[in-house]
């Protein structure tokens, strides 16, 4: 630079300098702060209607460069007030009338507008120190309205406030404000403590470029009810504010940021603001909003804004146009959250938000991303399309989850529709897209949606998994018997309005799915179940519908094979391919009783119960139960219904050298009867068939009544002895049995037949050959009748090799050494030495009877009473015996030849020699151990005979044969007496000369006669 | 031929002896009133006959294991010197014994059977 130059820049800078001080001095000449002072002070008279105060009032050039700066220092108002005595909003407010104290107040000017046109125009304002008071009454009044009303008297429009066109307000300075607020019509009390605010900027031509920060070191609002009570309250501290905005407008763009490190929220008895949040090291809130802006539309769009709690924080992008002309307010928002720490969350909130995680503990990493969309206007709430995402998540509730659930991985997606009004309201909806987790060594995953989530929740769900079986049984009750293992994958699907579910109305739920077990062990009490492989099907509600049962829960199991101990009984079952079906009604509603119809089908069964084992091919058992809890019988209390079907079944008992054997075995149980359909049942060489009914079983086993029936047995080949042994006893008390036995001394190998009690059974046997009390029977037919202890053979007709045979017979066993037998024995053409060798007693109830051969018929009605080892007792032998024959002929021996000898017999051989018996009809009694044979006719050849007598077991014998009729006229007769084997014959007394000559007998002859009819007729009735 | 004659002889003679004769006409009347009661045979003190007022009764014999209540139930009558016993078994069958009585007291009864049996039976 030239030196020339230079010297004249200097002096001209050295002329302005000059002219300002000039300028300077002659202000400070003309506005002397005492002069500037006082006009402040006049003017305010008439523009400030409450008590007031200026304190000096000065010029200033350079602390409001380039403008001038007016400095007004002590500025006081004070417009005093009074507060309702009894207002407790009030009393917690700081009474004082002075409105405002400013310590200095600087209001810079623009110089150039007031020389060029003398016109105020106001570029800053600045407050220093300032104290104000804020008070509005309960009537509206406020020690705010201290400036006089206006005398404009023009209408004002009803146009919106417009902003001015130019705005040259460039700069507002708060510096250390301290202000309190208290409105009592609104309850609301507010303070604010140590702000400092800066806000520059400008509006010019529409153009807008403003910048506003702002710190207050506390702030407090504390809005309280009518009682008083605090409705809302929070305070903050070190409170930061920033505010920048530029551009047009309609094309405003900005940034808003606001950090609050400490503070509190509160409304009513809850605090929002946790010490966990204000320990945090972030900020407790902070926000961070990025937008665009066109004020003209009221339309803002957010780019990237965030909002922070501590350390967690949501992005918001989106606009929001406020409701404009007609329009209402629109909002299109997308919020997004990643990966929270919801353990660390759940910490920091309050303790009336997680009290209902109380006991709980929940962790993960979650995920937000929502979309707010629509119209936000009365009764319209905007659509909210929300995403969450949860990872490694876990949720422990010792309470409610013995075993924490871990491994949660949860994808979740909403479609939230809030709006009130039913014109625009829509069905809300999540949709579960993934909800996975592991308990213990099992893991479920749950798909499906809940749709109408604002109203009557719909739930659609599918639940898939891996249990491990012992997880579950935490989830039981401890008092329950039961324990478990296996595994098992299910796969079950469920369909339910929320109310169907809080109210558990199974006949408005759907569910059905598998479930496949495997080496699945299941223990209750002594009860033990296994299956390597079994399925289950359950289905709600069933498609299955019985009669019996209103079915509405289905179960199908099937399997490999199922294996069932009863400990207590021990009883084994082993089950191949079971096939179970069972149907259950509503069992949650009181008023249908527990019920359940089943079907159950296997290909296989063994049991092994103590010494017994049972084995079936094929079994098929359907019907049902019905539960009646008021009986006291099993039976009674379930009513089952049943059809059993059995093939192949064998039995087989360890003190039988024989198994049992099954073929076939159908019946129908029903609680009036029980009907045998055909049960076929080999034994040894024994065949049975039977079929038939029993009655009144329920009452039989509860001791009501005794069991009926009508059987009928029919079998080709029977061993009685054998039947005998396992039916002896039944229905009687052991220990009384016992207890016989040792009172009466009873040997242990003495084992009568113990009559069942407590039944009448009828059993219609058709068999064609048996073996009983070690004699080969052949085509037994009649009945054989059970009844309460007392055994009734009726008329039982069977052959054996030397007649035909009718059995009637009655047996009893009161006392195992007492026993009844009764017999109506008939025996018809039997040839009278195989009638003998079968019943040798004969041979002592009518010892003549061996003189003879031939056919005969035989009848018996004889009683007597046995002992343990069925010895009869004869002191109670009582019978009656009948014997008729014709055509018989008479042994050759030594006794008939020596009474022949007698009674002269001459020429009473046949011309073969024999001695022919053209008939014969004896009767005779016996009573303990003495027989008596009443009075007989024996026509031998031309020589009639009468025979009468009597003998004892010991065959001492008095007998008395008389000649009747005889070629001779001789009247002869002989008494036999001594013992049997050694007869002494002699003659002996006429007797029943008369006796067959009507009106010549005398009455001890015709009743002899009489009784003698008596009994062959009673003998003789019953034959067939 | 010689021992025929004997014995054709004996038999006409026993005809003309025994073929008018009546049965002897009975000593005592038997006293119903004495027979109800509890006896038992002095041969088999272990048999026992009770006799009820109204013509039932019960016998059993202990020696058998066979006690009152488990015996043979019979009817009893009297007539002239007659004690008639009437055993009716459940199966039908009906056994009756007539008895001469010889000698009757409170606590002694004496009687036979058809065939001149005595028995004697003491009330105890």
């Amino acid at each position: 630079m030239k030196k020339g130059w230079k010297i004249a820049l200097i002096s001209v800078g050295s002329l302005l300098a000059l002219i300002i001080v000039g300028v300077a001095v002659l202000c400070w000449l003309l506005f002397t702060p005492a002069r500037l002072t006082s006009i402040v002070n006049s003017l305010a008279k008439d523009y400030i209607l409450c008590e007031n105060h200026f304190g000096n009032v000065s010029l200033s050039l350079f602390k409001t460069w380039p403008d001038v700066g007016v400095q007004i220092d002590d500025v006081v108002l004070i417009n005093p007030y009074q507060v309702p005595a009894d207002d407790a909003l009030a009393a917690c407010a700081i009474h004082d009338d002075t409105l405002a104290r400013v310590k200095s107040l600087t209001v810079g000017l623009d110089l150039k507008a007031f020389l060029k046109d003398r016109s105020i125009v106001v570029h800053q304002v600045r407050f220093d120190d300032t104290r104000a008071n804020l008070y509005t009454a309960p009537d509206g009044w406020s020690n705010l309205d201290i400036f006089p009303p206006s005398t404009d008297t023009e209408e004002p429009d009803n146009q919106e406030t417009q902003l001015p066109d130019v705005v040259q307000l460039e700069k507002i300075s708060i510096n250390n404000l301290s202000a309190q607020y208290c409105n009592l019509p609104q309850r609301m009390l507010a303070e604010v403590g140590g702000l400092d605010m800066d806000i520059k900027g400008s509006l010019l031509h529409s153009v807008i470029d403003a910048d506003l920060k702002a710190q207050v070191s506390k702030l407090l609002v504390d809005m309280r009810d009518s009682t008083g009570n605090s409705s809302l309250c929070a305070h903050a501290n070190d409170l930061e504010l920033r505010a920048e905005g530029q551009g047009s407008t309609d094309t405003l763009q900005g940034r808003l940021r606001l950090s609050m490190p400490s503070g509190m929220v509160s409304a009513g008895q809850q605090t929002f603001t946790t010490e966990a949040m204000l320990a945090s090291r972030r900020d407790l809130l902070t926000l961070d909003v990025p937008f665009h802006a066109n004020v003209d539309k009221m339309r803002f769009t957010l780019d990237d804004a965030s909002l922070c709690l501590t350390d967690y924080e949501i992005g918001v992008q989106g606009h929001v146009a406020m409701a404009h002309d007609d329009a209402p307010m629109n909002v299109d928002l997308r919020l997004y959250a990643d990966r929270w720490q919801v353990g660390d969350l759940i910490a920091i909130l309050p303790s009336f938000i997680t009290q209902s995680l109380s006991g709980m503990k929940v962790d993960g990493k979650a995920s937000l991303s929502g979309h707010v969309h629509g119209v936000v206007a009365e009764g319209r709430m905007p659509l909210v399309d929300a995403d969450v995402t949860l990872e490694k998540g876990s949720f422990s509730a010792p309470k409610m989850l013995p075993e924490p659930l871990r491994a949660i991985n949860a994808k979740l997606s909403a479609n939230l529709n809030l709006s009130s009004d039913t014109a625009f309201s829509g069905i809300s909806k999540v949709d579960i897209q993934q909800l996975d987790a592991r308990l213990g060594r099992s893991s479920v995953s749950l798909t499906g949606t809940v749709d109408d989530l604002m109203g009557d929740m719909l739930v659609d769900a599918r639940l898939k998994g891996n249990l491990n079986l012992p997880d579950l049984r935490p989830f039981l009750p401890d008092t329950m018997p039961l324990a478990l293992a296996g595994t098992s994958r299910i796969d079950l699907t469920a369909k339910s309005r929320l109310s169907a579910l809080t109210a558990v109305d199974l006949n408005k739920i759907r569910l059905g799915g598998n479930m496949h077990f495997k080496d699945l062990d299941v223990r209750w009490d002594s009860i033990h179940a296994s299956s390597p492989q079994l399925s289950a099907a359950v289905a709600l509600p069933t498609k299955r519908h019985s009669r019996t049962v209103a079915e509405l829960i289905g179960l199908h199991v099937v399997g490999g094979k199922l294996n069932v101990d009863m400990e207590n009984t021990g009883m084994t079952a082993q089950v191949s391919h079971p096939d179970i079906r069972v149907g259950i009604p509503n069992i949650l509603d009181n008023r249908v009783p527990l019920a359940a119809a089943f079907n159950i089908g296997a290909s296989k069964l063994n049991v092994y119960m103590d010494s017994m084992i049972v084995y079936s091919d094929t079994l098929r058992l359907n019907g049902s139960v019905r539960n009646d809890t008021t009986q006291d019988n099993i039976l009674k209390q379930w009513n089952p219904v049943a059809d059993i079907e059995v093939h192949r079944a064998v039995l087989s008992m360890s003190n039988a050298s024989e198994a049992v054997r099954m073929p076939w075995f159908k019946a129908a149980y029903r609680p009036e009867s029980t009907r045998i359909e055909h049960a076929d049942v080999l034994w040894g060489v024994s065949d049975y068939h039977l079929d038939g009914t029993l009655y009144g079983l329920e009452d039989w086993l509860s001791h009501k009544a005794m069991l009926h029936g009508d059987i009928n047995f029919t079998s080709q080949y029977a061993d009685v002895d054998q039947l005998m042994s396992i039916l002896s006893g039944m229905g009687s008390d052991e220990d009384t049995l016992h207890q016989q036995r040792i009172e009466d001394n009873v040997p242990k190998e003495a084992n009568p037949f113990i009559v069942p009690k407590d039944v009448r059974v009828k059993l219609n046997t058709n068999i064609t050959r048996c073996i009983a009390f070690g004699n080969d029977l052949s085509e037994l037919g009649g009945s054989l009748t059970v009844n309460d202890g007392v055994a009734v053979l009726e008329q039982i007709g069977f052959t054996c090799k030397a007649a035909r045979m009718q059995l009637t017979g009655v047996y009893e066993s009161p006392r195992v050494n007492n026993l009844f037998v009764g017999l109506d024995f008939h025996l018809l053409d039997i040839q009278i030495d195989e009638l003998l060798d079968m019943i040798p007693t004969i041979d002592t109830l009518v010892p003549m009877l061996k003189a003879f051969k031939g056919q005969a018929n035989f009848h018996l009605a004889a009683e007597c009473n046995l002992d343990a080892f069925y010895q009869p007792k004869m002191s109670t032998l009582l019978g009656a015996a009948a014997i008729n024959g014709k055509d018989l002929v008479v042994m050759d021996n030594q006794t008939v030849a020596t009474m022949a000898k007698l009674l002269q017999f001459k020429n009473w051989r046949e011309k073969d020699n024999n001695i022919g018996i053209d008939s014969i009809s004896v009767e005779a009694q016996v009573f303990r151990k003495e027989i008596m044979v009443y009075p007989f006719l024996l026509n031998l050849h031309n020589y009639q005979l009468c025979i009468a007598g009597q003998h004892n077991l010991a065959k001492n014998c008095t007998y008395h044969l008389e000649l009747l009729k005889s070629p001779l006229p001789l009247r002869l007769a002989v008494d036999v007496k001594g013992n049997l084997s050694k007869p002494r014959i002699e003659l002996g007394d006429i007797r029943y000369g008369e006796m067959y000559i009507p009106d010549k007998s005398d009455a001890f002859q015709q009743r002899t006669l009489e009784l003698k009819n008596l009994v062959r007729k009673a003998l003789e009735a019953n034959v067939r | 031929m010689k021992n025929k004659t004997l014995i054709l002889l004996a038999a006409l003679m026993a005809l003309v002896t025994f073929a008018a004769c009546d049965k002897p006409v009975n000593s005592i009347n038997v006293n119903a009133d004495l027979i109800p009661g509890k006896w038992h045979d002095t041969e088999t003190p272990t048999e026992f006959w009770r006799f009820d007022i109204g013509g039932s009764g019960e016998t059993w014999d202990t020696s058998e294991d066979v006690q009152e209540g488990e015996g043979t139930n019979f009817n009893w009558s009297v007539l002239l010197d007659q004690l008639r016993i009437d055993l009716y078994g459940r199966m039908g069958q009906h056994v009756y014994y007539d008895y001469t009585v010889t000698y009757q007291s409170a606590d002694t009864l004496t009687f036979k059977d058809i065939y001149d049996n005595p028995r004697t039976f003491v009330k105890i």
